[in-house]
């Protein structure tokens, strides 16, 4: 699994994973294991333990099955893979015949919940889309700094806006990077399925700033990546409702820049935001519905069809995600303790801006 | 407005889209620069008598001071806004501006100004008139007086030295007499850029070391941010008209005065008949030659922001490819200059870059119906036979609105390119039609709101082998030639293009003419505007200390004409000093060195008569 980590976080979108590489590397002041350090230990423990006394300390007693609390033992990184894996665990991906779904499936029940629909537009939608991008390159000179700035998750940009603190934060760290992740996951499998030529294979003029990333260009996972954060932030920050319009402006012109850079149809981010605002509602309800609290609510489904694609469409600053519907699942049944993996990473993140 | 004989089209704009790109004051009103139908004198006295209401003018025009408001016929107002109708009835035309809130208090008549003979009135964004450059030799600022038009005291460390305008009924205004320079410094705004343009050109026209001989006296006045941060030709006309005003007010009736405008915008009539042109023109003869206005040419000369082309019998059509840029915070107008009797003979279709058209518009016409939908138009395309721009010619607005939404959402325009199509329905050869974008940029200094539009056009040749410049390709129907100062087409303002000094060509940028009007034609003379070839623009003051920044440009060149101009004043005995533009032009004739090409003594509508010598 670390393997395959690895190879994904050489992926631009998966920067996040480069995030938590970093996360996972000693940082008690140790040194890297090698040769002479393994030799200096067996000489020491040699000299030192002169007898087989058998001296066992006493440990507390095993936790209870799967319990959340075991999280705090382990590397920042490996809780990633946990987390990861009970959030795909629960996700079903069905292509349609005009694109595809993502539902939650509920266990012991038949019917899963529905959280995104996204279909693909015609040709004939991403050609009028062509003299969109043409339009945006005019502003490369201006954004370029941004643009290159943008290539790996936007944290210098999110912490401009609220103030992140992150080296004092480590688990919203962690929660970020858990987010993108997932967002990453989910996209590509989107992107895979639609299959959507980027704006330089569509024309000769574009000539990107940026090399064209090697996954299909709907939806956009920069503007995914970038509303689903915005979203967690300000579910998360104790006055998160106060960063909105900055958080959502950010999302919006990191979008933007994408096409601006010449590797984004304005639609790609329509559908990145309408994947990333719904990612987050879903993600934030699994955390609050597992942490100490519960509760939790619910999420908004939301669906991309065909007729909601025009080729005229310009993604601009203020573009107003589609309502959904409401979606909530039932309540644990008879447990008393609902809390979860993912509730005991939010529970902690949250109380770092509680303490701070 | 549609009472009025020539309605001003971007009223009509304004109707369309609510009011929502006009800079209304606290109280909703409009501000005006009007021509009035006989004098100001009579327009203030059917105010008086309350045959005219909502209607009020700035105190510079009451008449007690220099200026006889019984003998001009231009002015500004604030308007309420439901009586613009009756007062459009009553005048001969007007235009809309910027409004800056009035002040509550009565407005003071009491006339005050100096002594001085020469005086160098400066109108531009913020002029450090603390800096040792404007210091005489016991240390007192030159630049006697100093209003601030903003709407709210000037930002300062010591705002007590700033008092409300009564002359003008708005704006701030510093009087240095009493004021050391260290007290000086300590009413600029706490966060003041290194540079500023204001400071740089008022270096250029009146800087001096303390101990030079009689240096002049200085009038600034700082046009409001809101109306420099906007760049389009609407936004600072009523000012500049009180700025000049206000200028010769407090230079008083004794005084020789040099006013250094550099400011331009890009579409308009060009005939020297917009109200402000004809404003300075008149002003200009009033005083006798004791006012000399000097203007920069422009710096579009290359932003393709110029069309020409000829509709007759044979050629029935032709399509204008507008570029509208994304991220644009303010709308983009193109104005289509029609020659005398051929609006009847034209249509005007829009279509916009997603293939969605205007109808096919003819005279008199608005194109969508005023009704329809208020405040939801994202373009426009107004078709009347006559506007408040002008006194002849027809003009075709075409309006589009921002492509940025504004912060609570609502319209926005598509960006991309446009296409304005123009198809003559009959066989008559219609003569020579113009087309100008209007400016439409961000100065320096100021956060990015509007983006510069332009024509595209495959026949236009950008590049061609430089330092040289590629001539006019008969085929393309954009032009550098015309491409000139909207407000730099009047009969009396001395208009200033740049050269480089290395070479004395002209500067790539440096606007030209022809003009559509009678002479003059386009510029006057050539200054430099850069000083080097490796680098850009000359030096000259920062804002503080003895720091020196480059900037370029015709608004650089401009100065140092009015430099001139003083410092012939200063030469000439009093008895002799040039009573006309004529005289005074043909005394600058004198200082200068032949344009680089063409018959010695011959007018180059670009090279003017020749070019400055450089300072040293």
């Amino acid at each position: 699994m670390s393997v395959e980590m690895g190879a994904m976080g050489a992926m631009g979108a998966m920067g996040a994973m480069g995030a938590m590489g970093a996360m996972g590397a000693g940082s008690s002041g140790a040194a890297e294991p090698n040769l002479m350090l393994v030799d200096a230990l067996i000489k020491t423990r040699g000299a030192e333990v002169d007898e087989l006394a058998g001296a066992v300390l006493e440990l507390p007693p095993p936790k209870k099955i799967d319990a959340p609390e075991a999280m705090a033992q382990w590397a920042p990184h490996i809780r990633q893979h946990v987390l990861l894996f009970d959030l795909i665990s629960a996700l079903r991906f069905q292509p349609t015949a005009a694109g595809a779904t993502l539902q939650h499936a509920v266990p012991g029940e038949a019917v899963p919940r529905a959280i995104v629909e996204i279909d693909r537009p015609s040709p004939e939608v991403f050609k009028r889309q062509v003299l969109k991008v043409e339009a945006w390159a005019e502003l490369r000179e201006e954004r370029a700094s941004e643009i290159l700035s943008q290539l790996t998750p936007q944290y210098a940009f999110w912490s401009a806006v609220a103030n992140l603190q992150l080296d004092k934060r480590p688990k919203t760290l962690e929660l970020i990077g858990l987010a993108l992740s997932l967002a990453s996951f989910v996209e590509m499998r989107f992107k895979h399925a639609l299959a959507c030529a980027r704006p330089a294979d569509h024309s000769p003029n574009i000539q990107p700033i940026i090399p064209t990333p090697l996954h299909g260009s709907l939806p956009s996972g920069h503007a995914t990546e970038a509303f689903m954060v915005a979203h967690l932030l300000e579910q998360l920050l104790p006055q998160g409702a106060r960063h909105r319009d900055q958080l959502q402006r950010l999302a919006a012109r990191t979008s933007i820049n994408r096409t601006v850079a010449g590797v984004h149809f304005p639609v790609d981010s329509l559908a990145g935001q309408l994947l990333g605002q719904t990612l987050g509602e879903y993600l934030i309800h699994h955390c609050r519905h597992g942490s100490k609290a519960g509760g939790g609510g619910g999420w908004r489904s939301r669906v991309l069809g065909v007729s909601d694609y025009d080729g005229a469409f310009d993604f601009l600053p203020g573009q107003a995600v589609k309502k959904g519907e409401w979606q909530e699942l039932p309540p644990s049944s008879g447990q008393t303790d609902s809390r979860t993996a993912l509730g005991w990473l939010w529970d902690q993140a949250w109380v770092e801006w509680i303490r701070s | 407005m549609t009472t009025a004989q020539s309605p001003d089209p971007y009223g009509l704009w304004a109707v369309l889209t609510a009011y929502r790109d006009i800079t209304l004051d606290a109280r909703g009103r409009v501000a005006v620069a009007i021509e009035c139908d006989g004098t100001v004198a009579a327009l203030q006295q059917r105010i008086a008598d309350g045959s005219l209401t909502g209607v009020r003018l700035p105190a510079l025009y009451a008449g007690g001071g220099v200026i006889d408001p019984a003998k001009i016929s231009f002015c500004s107002a604030w308007v309420e806004r439901g009586q613009l109708p009756a007062l459009a009835a009553q005048v001969k035309r007007l235009t809309l501006g910027m409004a800056v809130d009035e002040h509550a208090a009565t407005p003071s008549l009491q006339a005050e100004h100096g002594d001085a003979r020469r005086v160098v009135g400066i109108i531009d964004d913020f002029i450090a008139y603390g800096h040792g450059r404007f210091s005489d030799a016991e240390g007192r600022s030159r630049v006697r007086h100093v209003w601030s038009q903003d709407g709210t005291r000037p930002p300062s460390t010591i705002p007590a030295h700033w008092s409300a305008l009564g002359q003008a009924g708005y704006g701030w205004e510093l009087r240095t007499r009493g004021l050391s320079r260290d007290e000086l410094t300590a009413t600029y705004p706490a966060v003041l850029s290194r540079a500023t343009h204001g400071t740089h050109v008022a270096d250029l026209a009146a800087g001096a070391e303390p101990d030079a001989a009689s240096p002049p006296d200085v009038v600034a006045v700082h046009l409001p941010r809101r109306g420099v941060a906007d760049t389009s030709g609407s936004a600072l006309k009523v000012q500049v008209l009180d700025a000049l005003h206000y200028i010769v007010q407090r230079a008083g009736p004794q005084a020789d005065v040099v006013v250094n405008l550099s400011y331009g915008t890009m579409a308009g009539p060009h005939d020297g008949s917009t109200i402000l042109e004809m404003a300075i023109d008149e002003l200009v003869r009033l005083r006798a030659g004791r006012l000399t206005v000097v203007l920069p040419a422009g710096n579009s000369y290359e932003a393709r922001c110029h069309a020409a082309f000829r509709l007759d019998s044979k050629k029935k059509r032709q399509t204008l490819r507008w570029s509208v840029l994304p991220d644009d915070a303010t709308p983009s107008y193109l104005e289509v200059w029609l020659p005398e009797g051929a609006a009847q003979h034209l249509r005007v279709k829009v279509r916009d870059p997603n293939g969605r058209s205007s109808a096919a518009c003819g005279v008199n016409s608005v194109w969508p119906a005023p009704h329809v939908g208020p405040a939801q138009a994202d373009f426009a395309v107004i078709f009347l036979d006559k506007v408040a721009q002008a006194e002849r010619g027809t003009m075709v607005l075409i309006a589009i609105a921002a492509t940025r939404p504004g912060r609570a959402g609502g319209v926005s325009a598509p960006a991309g390119v446009w296409q304005v199509e123009l198809s003559h329905q009959g066989t008559a050869d219609l003569g020579e039609i113009h087309a100008w974008i209007e400016r439409d940029d961000t100065l320096r200094g100021q956060p990015m709101r509007g983006r510069q539009s332009h024509f595209l056009d495959e026949h236009y040749a950008r590049w061609g082998r430089r330092p040289g410049q590629p001539p006019d390709n008969p085929r393309a129907y954009v032009k550098r030639r015309g491409s000139f100062n909207t407000i730099a087409t009047g009969s009396e303002a001395i208009v200033v293009g740049a050269c480089v000094e290395q070479d004395g060509r002209v500067a790539p940028y440096s606007g030209g003419g022809p003009t559509r009007g009678a002479a003059p034609r386009g510029t006057t003379l050539l200054a430099s505007g850069e000083d080097s070839i490796t680098q850009h623009g000359l030096r000259a003051a920062a804002t503080r200390g003895v720091g020196m920044v480059r900037m370029n440009g015709t608004s650089v060149a401009a100065p140092q004409v009015t430099r001139a101009i003083v410092q012939m004043l200063s030469d000439h005995p009093a008895d002799s000093p040039p009573r006309s533009r004529a005289q005074l032009v043909e005394q600058l004739r004198r200082h200068v060195q032949p344009a680089s090409k063409g018959k010695p003594g011959a007018l180059d509508p670009r090279l003017g008569f020749g070019r400055l010598p450089p300072r040293r």
